[in-house]
């Protein structure tokens, strides 16, 4: 008697799970249906945003004002997008958020117009001069010279494609007019321009110092991963930077080093793959080795070059850009110049986006998703 | 047979209390990326200001960095030797010995070669003083002088085959 009962309360029991256990798979296919709906519209508004900032950017180069739109898709579904401009002094920044059934993404892109400096490996806003004995310079790719070039006896000189007399539109970088004046390139534009692109990047990209002294930089563990080092000085030409020989530096690095003065780069020794030490200066940038030296960067100078006491051979690979002029004093080596292309690879440092104007090749730069 | 049957609904309710749960978690598990919006409801995008992150200057002792002005600025090769050998020997403390030895390797070059570089450094060291005697507002030939100090102190400093 006593099991007869208990069988039939066990089956009530198994009954009653069985049914909880039911109605736990149905409700959890219902969910996985409702996530697996939620990721294709989330795709697909990705994608509508990514239409629209093409559609954007197709539209800003071409000087018209981008319009909202529809994406049709072949199972007959629709996604909206929606365009919205900022312009800034480096360029158009593009929002284009997209949206597509319950889900809504946005993305955004900066138009930036890469100077023509950018197309050079050597850039020179005012004299090229090859000074000293015994010297021999080869450089890859474009020299473009707004002034002229001149060596002397017993240097040599070699160049894959130089022109001399060239506008000065197509060799100097003029900063843009941060301070919204009327005026480019003025110390106080600089100054902005430097704080933009420190305020940019997320805080722990950036290391930002106001200091009128000159700060030696010994790249090093602790700058592992920065982005940008931005050396603030109180007036035009203070500031002034040293960067001794970075042989400690890891393998992918691209770090640019900002400076209201002068740059000089002691001994590079770059040999890590992918590493890279850009400079962007307000006064000059200088150079300087003993050892078998090389590195991939990209320097702007706002005044002059100066490669000098180079006792030795090595390799530069980037750009060059000054806006003043260029000079390769007292060389008693082989130096060779070769040509990246990280402005129309849309890989430039960072910083560099920030030196566009309104006129030159356009690209879309610094996507990110919002 | 009861405690078949104890067992039996105790490991029933488990998994179900664990598939309730984990149904629960799975929903939450969905991209922050996917907000769920209604159509209708969806605003206009407001134009993008300019970065307001507030910015502030930190200090370049916590990177490593050293900092001269004009009163402890190194004057003389001697206190350039000490400045750079002082922080190269700190840089090797630092890294493994493989990096040196690959740093080594780079700059790898007959010891002989070394010493007459730095022997032609000493020459335009020289002639670089004379004409700050001459002309000792000339900041050119500073500016040249002290970037040849510093190519001395490296010479002398960085590990290569002696």
């Amino acid at each position: 008697m006593n099991n007869r009962g208990a069988a039939l309360i066990l089956s009530y029991i198994i009954l009653a799970v069985l049914t909880i256990m039911g109605s736990a798979f149905v409700a959890r296919s219902v969910s996985e249906g409702n996530i697996a709906r939620r990721y294709f519209d989330s795709a697909r508004a990705f994608w509508v945003a990514e239409a629209g900032l093409s559609r954007g950017y197709r539209d800003v180069v071409a000087g018209n004002t981008p319009a909202d739109g529809e994406i049709d898709f072949s199972d007959g579904t629709t996604g909206i997008y929606q365009i919205s401009l900022t312009e800034r002094p480096f360029g158009t920044e593009i929002v284009s958020g997209g949206s597509f059934g319950t889900a809504q993404r946005t993305v955004s892109g900066l138009v930036y117009y890469i100077p023509s400096a950018f197309e050079n490996t050597l850039s020179v806003g005012g004299n090229l001069s090859l000074i000293g004995l015994l010297a021999r310079v080869e450089v890859y790719g474009k020299t473009r010279i707004s002034g002229t070039y001149s060596k002397q006896f017993l240097a040599s000189g070699w160049f894959e494609d130089k022109q001399e007399g060239v506008a000065q539109d197509l060799t100097t970088i003029k900063i843009p007019d941060y301070n919204n004046n009327g005026v480019k390139d003025e110390f106080a534009d600089f100054v902005l321009f430097g704080r933009e692109v420190a305020q940019s990047l997320p805080p722990e990209q950036v290391v930002y110092i106001q200091n009128s002294g000159t700060v030696n930089i010994f790249p090093n563990q602790g700058l592992i991963g920065k982005k940008v080092i931005f050396i603030e000085g109180a007036s035009a030409g203070s500031g002034d930077v040293n960067i001794f020989f970075d042989a400690t530096w890891r393998e992918g690095e691209d770090l640019t080093i900002i400076s209201t003065g002068d740059i000089t780069y002691v001994e590079p020794l770059q040999f890590q793959t992918d590493a890279r030490l850009s400079t962007i200066s307000w006064e000059d940038y200088n150079e300087a080795s003993i050892f078998r030296s090389e590195h991939e960067s990209l320097m702007y100078a706002h005044l002059d070059g100066n490669f000098i006491d180079i006792l030795d051979w090595g390799s530069t690979t980037g750009n060059l850009i000054a806006n003043g002029n260029v000079s390769l004093k007292e060389v008693l080596t082989y130096e060779k110049y070769y040509f990246s292309d990280r402005a129309k690879n849309g890989d430039l440092p960072a910083g560099f986006s920030r030196l566009g104007g309104a006129s030159g090749t356009p690209r879309l730069t610094d996507w990110k998703e919002i | 047979m009861k405690k078949i049957a104890a067992i039996f609904i105790i490991l029933a309710v488990a998994a179900v209390f664990g598939l309730v749960i984990f149904s629960l978690w799975d929903t939450q598990m969905l991209p922050k990326a996917v907000k769920k919006i209604s159509p209708q409801k969806i605003q206009r995008l407001e134009p993008v200001k300019p970065a307001a992150r507030e910015l502030l200057p930190q200090r370049p002792e916590d990177y490593g960095m050293i900092v001269t002005d004009e009163n402890t600025m190194p004057v003389g090769q001697k206190q350039y030797d000490a400045f750079i050998k002082d922080k190269i020997s700190k840089l090797k403390s630092e890294y493994p010995l493989e990096t040196w030895n690959k740093v080594q390797e780079k700059i790898k070059e007959d010891p002989a070669v070394t010493r007459q570089k730095i022997s032609q450094i000493d020459e335009a060291i020289e002639k670089c003083r004379r004409l700050l005697e001459k002309e000792p507002e000339n900041i050119e030939v500073r500016q040249k002088m002290e970037r040849l100090m510093m190519l001395r102190s490296i010479g002398e400093s960085l590990p290569s085959p002696r």
